[in-house]
């Protein structure tokens, strides 16, 4: 079949006036044959593709000029010969040739913004599931933090800290053209876990308001540009495969007491012969190791891509279909994703006319695993076994628990469990009720049409479409912690379709060899629909012996029920133009602008007007600069812009009425009044964007021939309008917090970004990078004079410890200063005093959630066929409120004996001695999180020709091992430093994970 | 040569012209169309069925009584909370009220509960700030029914929603003072209540002490007018039991009886001393209004056969799981709706159950607690609770709630049902504090869901027992301390005498203030009166204040010890302070440095 379809590109491309046979060879720097390099006429259709030996045969005139090029490679123009050896140069600059930019594409030469390209690196990486995983520290400025090791779990990314104080600081990520809407689906945990990362062929990440001012008023958090594969003109068909199998382990646990030492402890504390001692269990249980396994995960992609042509039509074209199957470290959890696209661009009319179509499908399949187990486990009782035979625990299927009599439920269940107690974690992985799945399917169709007769003007239209479908299950046993007694099933589905047109048109014109000019203008139309339903329902089993008040049985009928039905959309019109000037190709200057309106404000604070302009100036094309052979890149960039922000989830101006949608909590009072509850909403009609202003300015310098390049950015930005949901006045309005503008906020900033390839040569390649960036901000000022607003973060009993302050960097720890005795433990309740007795005033400004410095660094080392890499990752500055201690604080109470129940605790706790949780205010648990992480090391074997004979080429690929989460280095005295929210509580911890893989090419 | 080209050139391009217009024509009409109906869609608003634009005045009002027990919409908080069930009203009356007297104490120590146990409010209190957040906000939706058109045909609901609001303002009166003071709904930032007094001049400069009595006179006078002018539209007095469609709605006696607490309180609020009070003549009238009302004491006469021989006294019956209907309601002036099935709320009667319950108690009259809801085991009774039954308290250590009702009925002269005691495990002291549980002081089975007939409760977890909120016997102890004051003491034994005749305990000769203020303990222990009754009779706060219990100011002695008067009334929360720059901190608190 391959063969068949060679032959017929081959057939379609002989042209019938053949004045001259040419004859060729297409080999790399290397000597080795390109395979499927395009040789076409200059100015004609006629071409063809070389063939497994790289060569070729075309008959054109005699003088025409024949331009021979290969993905990956600097295409040749050379003059028609009977016999042609060409040979192409590998283009490192291949992909940063031609970036693609908001409503449309540039050159990296003539960029003004701060953009930068990325194309993944398929050698160098670690376990990737997401395409998350694939940027995470490669750029400076975007930081990406997983929040969980959850299989399938979300990632947090921030593009120069994020704009907002409250609002969401989610950059919007725009996949072929569909900006994606952040807040998701049901059934998955992030939108951006569907796009199988094999697809991706590049990232465009958009850092400078002059960039993302066209994305108006979503633009201020930055904006990711996600391009998926496509086929090659005249390319034969090739078939790749990708695959994985890798063994993930725990890389942390808690030091939590053994059960000897926890016995040890007991007695200690209360004696030997007291109710505490005598009450232990005589087991010795590890429950850490009794939840954790090593998770195997296996992943498998194939892709083909190709591309046809005749006079009349091209058609690349690329299929994939993709399957994940990842296990959690938790036992029970897994995540198993099935992805299916393919992607068409024919084009016509010579090439007067060109579409674009693109489809992508998704499955996925998430089973946390019981997570409350992960909790528990730190907790439990380690003297108490997993399972027992005593009948007290029959009706949690063996497991041991806490349980008490009772005489509630009926005679088939004597005991209840003690809710005081923690629950058995290995029964509740065992029982684990929840799963949840999605379908997400995206696709677009873009058509591009250059004008007959005034080919400098095209026009470009773009219907895109998301749709997805999503859904948690809950199927609780009455056999279980979860559903004891009366079980349960429930549902939670949403549906949601986004729906996109745009349409511009855009107009070159160059007036003589020094004037560029072009201009672009057009219209969106996106809206965003979501609709869900939920429902639960639970049983009395059949043994209950109760009656309702009528006297009829219970037994067998609905005990509890509810069911919720939502729905919501936003809709948002806009109107931008761009417009470039081009002097003397070196002098640049960009203006762009966009008008948008949002349903998510009231009329008169709807509409919003986004401007931005830049200058840029390539010194190297100076003529002055042409003698400097040394340097072979230097530009500077010179840009400002305005953009929006208006994540406020929802229409937020009405004055609007929740209604009940339960039927247990009910008011029934007075005739005809079946209870149904009406609360009047908070609303703000006021309201509207966040506006951001941006001042970039940007140098990129290259020498010796770009083996040894730097990027710096330095930026200014100041948000106004800040979306926030302060405290407000008690009595005002109809709550305590409400959405409004609060503030504004001034970030300022420097990145930076190196890259050196010091070693070259035929055998050896060494690439080493490192990217870091500074961000500094600080809180302006805040609505209404005040000084001072809740940041959201809360601790103990809803204790606010973040707070914005006009002066502070914004999310700033406000704490009481801990006192520590002299063998360096806080003591409990001591603070110090600044006042003569400790109050609100005594607190101070300690530190912020967010990092100073953030970064990344790599290195690409190959030899011959072997290759090695490494990624590192490092945030310094960043501090975390370590609510793991915080929760198990009072570690006087592992022994309950009003509950009659035993708790474990971490050794390091029971050390500080502290029998309160009242002071979570203290400094002591804001703790310095900076970190550095080994993010993967990859060894790679590449192979080519393999099973070659006469009739086939053979296969080519690499294997490689990898290991991804290597180590950690950090002062943080928690689990895992790593924590987007500023906060570590009991997450998934993230998994060390050893990997084997092959890629194969057919 | 030249024209042949120039012609064939035009040929050609024609139809790529063509081509040019209607691609143009097709972008613009395209454009054009979208430009239309998409500024329509942008008016489309709100599509979320749970929400609504029209206003259900029924809806609404239903809401204004929901909010004094239910935490919120479907089991979620009104007001931004860490958990639901802690901002209920009930729930924070009870831990302001009650943790911090010689009634009760907690041994959780999250959330400022420990700090009402040991007499130190502090402004950044969590439990404060929900108590305070609870209240206005309960204001807010009382304000908004009021203003709403549609509430204004039906007078009665709107006199019942103004007497609502007028006893929010009560409790604001009472437990802080001085607080914002909002009638109607606005984004203004609210002012302080002392900005209303007709007194106060804003250029003259007062020390904070003299504003909170401006504050406190100014409330005092508002709530007053305010609940005469509820009451001529109110439902005339008509106790009710639950399957009355009325039941749960307040009438005149209600009325009367805040009417009555307010005046028999009025030294408190306008002379900082609950003796001096020019008020004694009214307090006594208002509650006579309601003991001559249909309302009364439901005693052994009212009880049905069944619930004697299950051996539940007139007292159990008033806080059983069918208190709506076993009879008991005849007493309740104020009841709080609760059901398993219809109306379920976190922090109502299932707090009132739960937080005093450990799963081996029993109730006096020797059963379970009715749900299985019943872990939560942190209120216990400070030694001078179980002083007011008895001399010798240490007896009840050791015994079941139901053996120590058998313990006191051998004797005529100790009898009283409403020592509900259980003492097994448990310690007479509740000292020490120290998070160790809950067997460190008596526990308390008052409440519970257990009916009094052989039908079960609508549900194993979620109880049904309704809370009476306001009950008429208050309304004879009112009487009787106001008639002592009045000097009166016949009148005043009447009516202590009859308190205690329903609880079979033995009536005295004479009694004095100090006997109506233990009566007081013994009839509403635990029922949220006990803070102020105290400071009413001078034995709160105040450093030369001789009264004292165990843990009292902090100090861990049997009697404590007494701390300052300004203590007396709770700070303003620290959020608040910070979001409400025209808030002056109550005085003797520290104020926030902006």
């Amino acid at each position: 079949m391959r063969k068949l379809l060679f032959i017929l590109c081959a057939i379609l491309s002989v042209s019938a006036n053949a004045q001259l046979a040419v004859r060729g060879t297409v080999v790399d720097q290397t000597g080795e044959p390109v395979i499927g390099a395009t040789v076409l006429v200059e100015g004609t259709t006629n071409g063809t593709v070389t063939d497994f030996d790289g060569n070729f045969e075309l008959n054109t005139e005699a003088g025409a000029t024949i331009v021979v090029s290969y993905v990956g490679y600097k295409p040749q123009t050379l003059k028609a010969a009977a016999t042609m050896n060409v040979m192409l140069a590998e283009d490192s600059e291949m992909l940063e040739d031609v970036v693609v930019i908001g409503y449309g594409a540039a050159k990296k030469n003539d960029l003004t913004g701060s953009v930068t390209a990325f194309k993944p690196d398929d050698k160098n990486h670690g376990q990737v599931t997401s395409a998350q995983d694939m940027i995470q520290g490669k750029i400076a400025g975007v930081n990406v933090n997983t929040s969980s090791g959850e299989p399938g779990g979300g990632a947090q990314i921030r593009i120069r800290g994020g704009a907002s104080l409250n609002a969401s600081n989610d950059p919007l990520i725009v996949i072929d053209g569909m900006p994606m809407d952040a807040s998701g689906t049901s059934g998955t945990n992030n939108p951006l876990s569907l796009v199988n990362p094999n697809d991706i062929e590049s990232f465009t990440v958009l850092k400078d308001a002059s960039a993302t001012a066209i994305y108006g008023s979503r633009g201020s958090n930055g904006v990711i540009i996600i391009t998926t594969k496509k086929g090659s003109k005249n390319q034969a068909p090739k078939v790749s495969y990708n695959g994985s199998f890798s063994v993930s382990t725990i890389s942390k646990k808690l030091d939590v007491m053994s059960a000897d030492e926890y016995r040890d402890y007991i007695k200690t504390t209360y004696g030997e012969n007291s109710a505490a001692y005598r009450g232990l269990g005589d087991a010795s249980t590890d429950w850490q190791k009794e939840i954790y396994r090593a998770g195997l995960s296996h992943d498998h992609n194939v892709s083909v891509a190709g591309g046809v042509s005749n006079e009349v039509v091209s058609m690349p074209y690329r299929v994939s279909l993709g399957y994940t199957d990842q296990q959690g470290i938790l036992k029970g959890s897994d995540y198993r994703r099935a992805t299916g696209g393919f992607s068409f661009s024919p084009s016509f009319l010579n090439e007067h006319l060109t579409f674009n179509i693109n489809a992508k499908y998704a499955w996925s399949h998430t089973n946390g695993g019981g997570q409350g187990a992960i909790d528990a486990a730190f907790s439990m009782d380690p003297t108490r076994p997993v399972k027992s035979d005593d009948p007290a625990f029959e009706n949690w299927g063996g497991y041991w628990q806490w349980v008490q009599p009772t005489t509630v439920y009926d005679p088939t269940f004597p005991y209840e469990r003690n809710g005081e107690g923690t629950s058995n974690p290995v029964e509740l992985i065992a029982h684990n009720p929840y799963d949840k799945s999605a379908h997400v399917l995206i696709g677009n169709i873009e058509i591009d049409y250059k004008i007959h007769g005034l080919e400098d003007l095209r026009l470009h239209a773009n219907i895109a479409g998301d749709y997805n479908m999503g859904g948690d299950y809950t199927h609780k046993s009455p056999y279980s912690s979860y559903g004891y007694y009366y079980g349960g099933d429930g549902e939670s589905k949403t549906k949601q379709y986004s729906l996109l047109a745009t349409a511009y048109a855009q107009y070159y014109k160059d007036f003589n060899d020094n004037h560029h000019f072009d201009i672009m203008a057009g219209y969106e139309y996106s809206k965003t629909h979501w609709e869900g339903n939920s429902w639960s329902k639970d049983y009395y089993p059949k043994s209950n012996l109760g009656t309702d008040d009528e006297g009829n049985p219970l037994a067998g009928t609905v005990h509890n029920e509810s069911t919720y039905h939502w729905r919501g959309q936003t809709i948002l019109v806009s109107w931008f133009g761009r417009a470039n000037y081009t002097l003397m190709n070196r002098y640049m200057l960009t203006a762009t602008v966009r008008a948008d309106g949002s349903s998510r404000f009231a009329k008169g604070h709807r509409w919003g007007v986004f401007p931005s302009a830049a200058f840029a100036w390539r010194i190297t094309d100076e003529p002055w600069m042409q003698n400097v052979k040394e340097i072979s890149d230097l530009k500077l960039r010179l840009g400002w812009g305005q953009t929006g922000q208006q994540d406020t989830g929802k229409e937020y101006y009405t004055p609007i009425y929740q209604t009940t949608t339960q039927l247990d909590r009910l008011y029934p009072i007075g005739p005809g009044n079946d209870g149904t509850l009406y609360r009047p909403m908070v609303y703000n009609e006021d309201l509207t964007w966040e506006t951001t202003s941006t001042w970039n300015l940007g140098i990129d310098f290259g020498m010796f021939q770009q083996r040894l390049t730097l990027n710096i950015d330095m930026y200014k930005r100041n948000t106004t309008n800040l979306l926030c949901t302060p405290t407000i006045p008690a009595g005002m309005n109809y709550d305590n917090a409400m959405l409004l503008n609060a503030g504004e906020l001034e970030n300022m900033g420097i990145e930076v970004a190196l890259v050196g390839r010091p070693v070259q040569t035929k055998d050896w390649y060494l690439e080493l990078g490192i990217n870091g960036a500074y961000n500094h901000n600080v809180v302006k000022e805040l609505y209404g004079g005040r000084d001072m607003i809740e940041a959201g973060m809360t601790v103990g009993m809803q204790k606010n410890v973040t707070y914005h302050k006009v002066g502070q960097p914004a999310n700033s720890f406000w704490v009481y200063q801990q006192v520590y005795d002299e063998n360096g433990r806080p003591v409990q309740g001591l603070y110090v005093d600044r006042n003569g007795d400790i109050d609100d005033n005594d607190r101070y400004f300690y530190k912020s959630i967010a990092a100073t410095w953030t970064g990344g660094g790599y290195f690409k080392l190959s030899y011959k066929n072997w290759d090695l890499g490494m990624n590192l990752r490092f945030s310094v500055g960043n501090y975390v409120y370590n609510n793991i201690v915080q929760s198990r604080m009072n570690s006087a109470t592992l022994y309950n004996p009003s509950k009659g129940t035993y708790s474990n605790n971490m050794k390091e706790v029971i050390a500080l001695g502290w029998t309160s949780y009242e002071y979570p205010l203290t400094d002591y648990l804001v703790q310095n999180a900076s970190f550095l992480k080994c993010d993967n090391i990859t060894l790679g074997y590449n192979f080519d020709k393999l099973f070659k004979n006469d009739k086939y080429h053979g296969i080519d690929g690499r294997i490689y091992l990898a290991c991804s989460n290597v180590f950690t280095i950090t002062k943080y005295k928690g689990i895992d430093p790593e924590q987007p929210g500023g906060m570590e509580g009991s997450i998934y911890p993230r998994s060390r994970t050893y990997m084997i893989g092959l890629n194969l090419n057919f | 040569m030249k024209n042949i080209v120039s012609q064939k050139s035009k040929v050609e391009s024609r139809k790529p012209l063509s081509l040019l217009s209607f691609s143009v024509t097709v972008f613009i009409l395209l454009a054009a169309g979208g430009l239309n109906s998409c500024m329509y869609d942008l008016d489309n608003g709100n599509i979320d069925p749970n929400v609504t634009t029209t206003a259900n005045p029924t809806a609404l009002y239903s809401k204004c009584y929901a909010c004094l027990i239910l935490e919120g919409m479907d089991g979620a908080s009104d007001f931004k909370t860490d958990d639901a069930g802690k901002s209920t009203f009930l729930r924070n009356l009870f831990n302001a009220n009650e943790l911090s007297t010689d009634e009760a104490i907690c041994w959780w120590t999250d959330g400022g509960l420990g700090d009402y146990g040991i007499n130190r409010p502090t402004p950044s209190s969590d439990a404060i700030r929900y108590l305070y957040y609870r209240m206005i906000i309960n204001v807010s939706y009382c304000n908004h029914y009021l203003e709403l058109p549609e509430a204004q045909d039906d007078k009665t609901k709107l006199a019942e929603v103004r007497l609502i609001r007028a006893y929010l303002y009560y409790q604001l009166l009472d437990l802080f003072g001085n607080p914002p003071f909002i009638t109607a709904i606005s984004n203004e930032m609210p002012r302080q209540a002392h900005t209303f007094n007709s007194k106060y001049d804003a250029n003259k400069s007062y020390s904070r002490a003299e504003l909170m009595a401006l504050g406190r006179e100014y409330l005092f006078g508002w709530i007053e007018s305010e609940l005469k002018t509820a009451e001529a539209d109110l439902m005339e007095a008509e106790p009710r039991t639950d399957t009355d469609v009325n039941y749960g709605r307040v009438d005149k006696a209600a009325a009367w009886l805040l009417l009555s607490r307010l005046y028999l309180n009025a030294g408190t609020y306008l002379n900082d001393d609950g003796q001096n009070n020019p008020y004694w003549r009214e307090a006594l009238d208002y509650a006579e209004q309601v003991i001559n009302s249909p309302y009364r004491l439901f005693d052994e006469s009212l009880q049905d056969s069944e619930s004697k021989m299950w051996d539940f006294t007139p007292y159990d019956m008033l806080f059983c799981g069918n208190n709506g209907s076993n009879g008991a309601s005849v007493e309740a002036v104020f009841p709080l709706l609760q059901d398993g099935k219809v109306t379920r709320a976190w922090g109502g009667t299932m707090f009132f159950i739960a937080a005093m319950w450990n799963s081996d108690m029993l109730t006096a009259y020797g059963m379970y607690a009715g749900t299985s809801s019943i872990g939560w085991a942190g209120m216990r009774a400070r030694p001078q609770l179980a002083e007011k039954f008895t001399t010798t308290p240490a007896n009840f250590v050791g015994k079941s709630a139901e053996d120590n009702r058998l313990m006191l009925e051998v004797n005529a002269a100790t009898r009283d049902d409403r020592a509900i005691f259980w003492g097994e495990g448990h310690t007479l002291s509740c000292i020490p504090n120290d998070g160790q549980g809950f067997f460190h002081g008596l526990a308390v089975p008052k409440w519970s869901n257990q009916y009094t007939t052989d039908a079960t409760p609508h549900d194993a977890g979620e109880v049904d027992t309704d809370f009476f909120l306001l009950r008429a016997a208050e309304a004879y102890l009112n009487a009787a301390e106001a008639a002592l004051h009045q000097g009166d003491a016949a009148k005043a034994k009447t009516y202590v005498d009859a308190v205690r005749k329903r609880a079979h305990a033995a009536v005295r000769d004479s009694y004095t203030l100090d006997d109506v203020l233990d009566e007081r303990s013994r009839e509403f222990y635990f029922e949220c009166l006990r803070r102020p009754d105290l400071i009413r009779n001078n034995k709160f706060g105040g450093l030369n204040v001789s009264y004292g219990w165990e843990g009292k100011g902090g100090n861990e002695s049997y009697t404590g010890a007494p701390f300052d008067k300004y203590l007396n009334v709770y700070p303003i929360p620290s959020t608040e302070m910070m979001a409400n720059t025209n808030l002056i901190q109550n005085d003797g608190y520290t104020e926030i440095e902006k």
